[in-house]
């Protein structure tokens, strides 16, 4: 399954309970099985299965 | 089993009864010398749990509709659980992607009580055609919570909204499986 995610190379803030300790630049990430190509409603729904991704991210201070 | 489409945006808050789609959570974070490493899972669709009196409760605090004097509606979390595609679930590959290998119903029989909602642990649902959604079934083991907010930003991804009396009807299903008690093995031989 092909899919394009908005969360790359996006800036994540990371929060304390009060202060902003940290960023986060999305540095990587890997899909598993990218095997279909997605070609709209109502056939994407009827096909989807649930599917995980992973993303790395650094901290910069 | 044939449920009504309601109106979109009727009412203008999460309800028990939603249908979102592509619903994330989180699956594993680590943190190592700096670097982050989190998983995430999609669920293509799932349907929201939550008692619907919550949900207005916790609306108006949030909305600041009505006047409170304090915030003890407050909720911090909706339980929601996922919808699989009938025909997945029937050959046990609906969790292929995560490679979790799933029961295969392969008599009729098995099918039928799938589909006449005669297993405790699975709900059948057959959305009207006016809904592009396939005839799929809420798996109850897998129910998980997901943030107010997160669903409330999410608006765009609203699919459907169930009627009230099939939403309760799912929502006394999902009570009665969560009440279940499994007695010990020893107790059922007796």
């Amino acid at each position: 399954m092909v899919r394009e995610y908005d969360v790359f190379d996006k800036e994540y803030s990371i929060e304390s309970s009060t202060d902003i300790v940290g960023k986060i630049t999305v540095i990587g990430k890997e899909e598993e099985e990218k095997n279909e190509t997605i070609t709209g409603r109502p056939e994407y729904y009827d096909r989807l299965k649930p599917y995980r991704y992973y993303i790395k991210a650094k901290v910069i201070q | 089993m044939k449920v009504r489409k309601t109106i979109l945006g009727a009412i203008g808050r999460v309800s028990q009864g939603d249908i979102y789609k592509d619903v994330e959570v989180i699956d594993e974070m680590l943190e190592d010398g700096g670097i982050i490493q989190f998983s995430k899972i999609v669920f293509p669709l799932v349907i929201v749990l939550t008692q619907d009196c919550d949900l207005e409760q916790d609306d108006n605090i949030r909305s600041g509709k009505k006047a409170v004097k304090d915030q003890d509606k407050l909720i911090f979390s909706v339980l929601v659980a996922p919808l699989y595609n009938v025909e997945h679930v029937l050959t046990g590959d609906h969790l292929q992607q995560l490679n979790i290998k799933m029961q295969i119903f392969g008599s009729s029989t098995q099918e039928t009580n799938l589909c006449n909602n005669e297993i405790p642990r699975y709900h059948y649902l057959d959305i009207s055609t006016e809904v592009p959604v396939t005839p799929s079934v809420i798996d109850f083991k897998h129910y998980f919570s997901v943030h107010v907010d997160y669903l409330r930003g999410k608006t765009k991804d609203l699919v459907c909204r169930i009627s009230p009396l099939f939403r309760d009807d799912i929502s006394d299903r999902f009570a009665s499986y969560l009440a279940r008690i499994g007695l010990p093995k020893q107790w059922k031989e007796k």
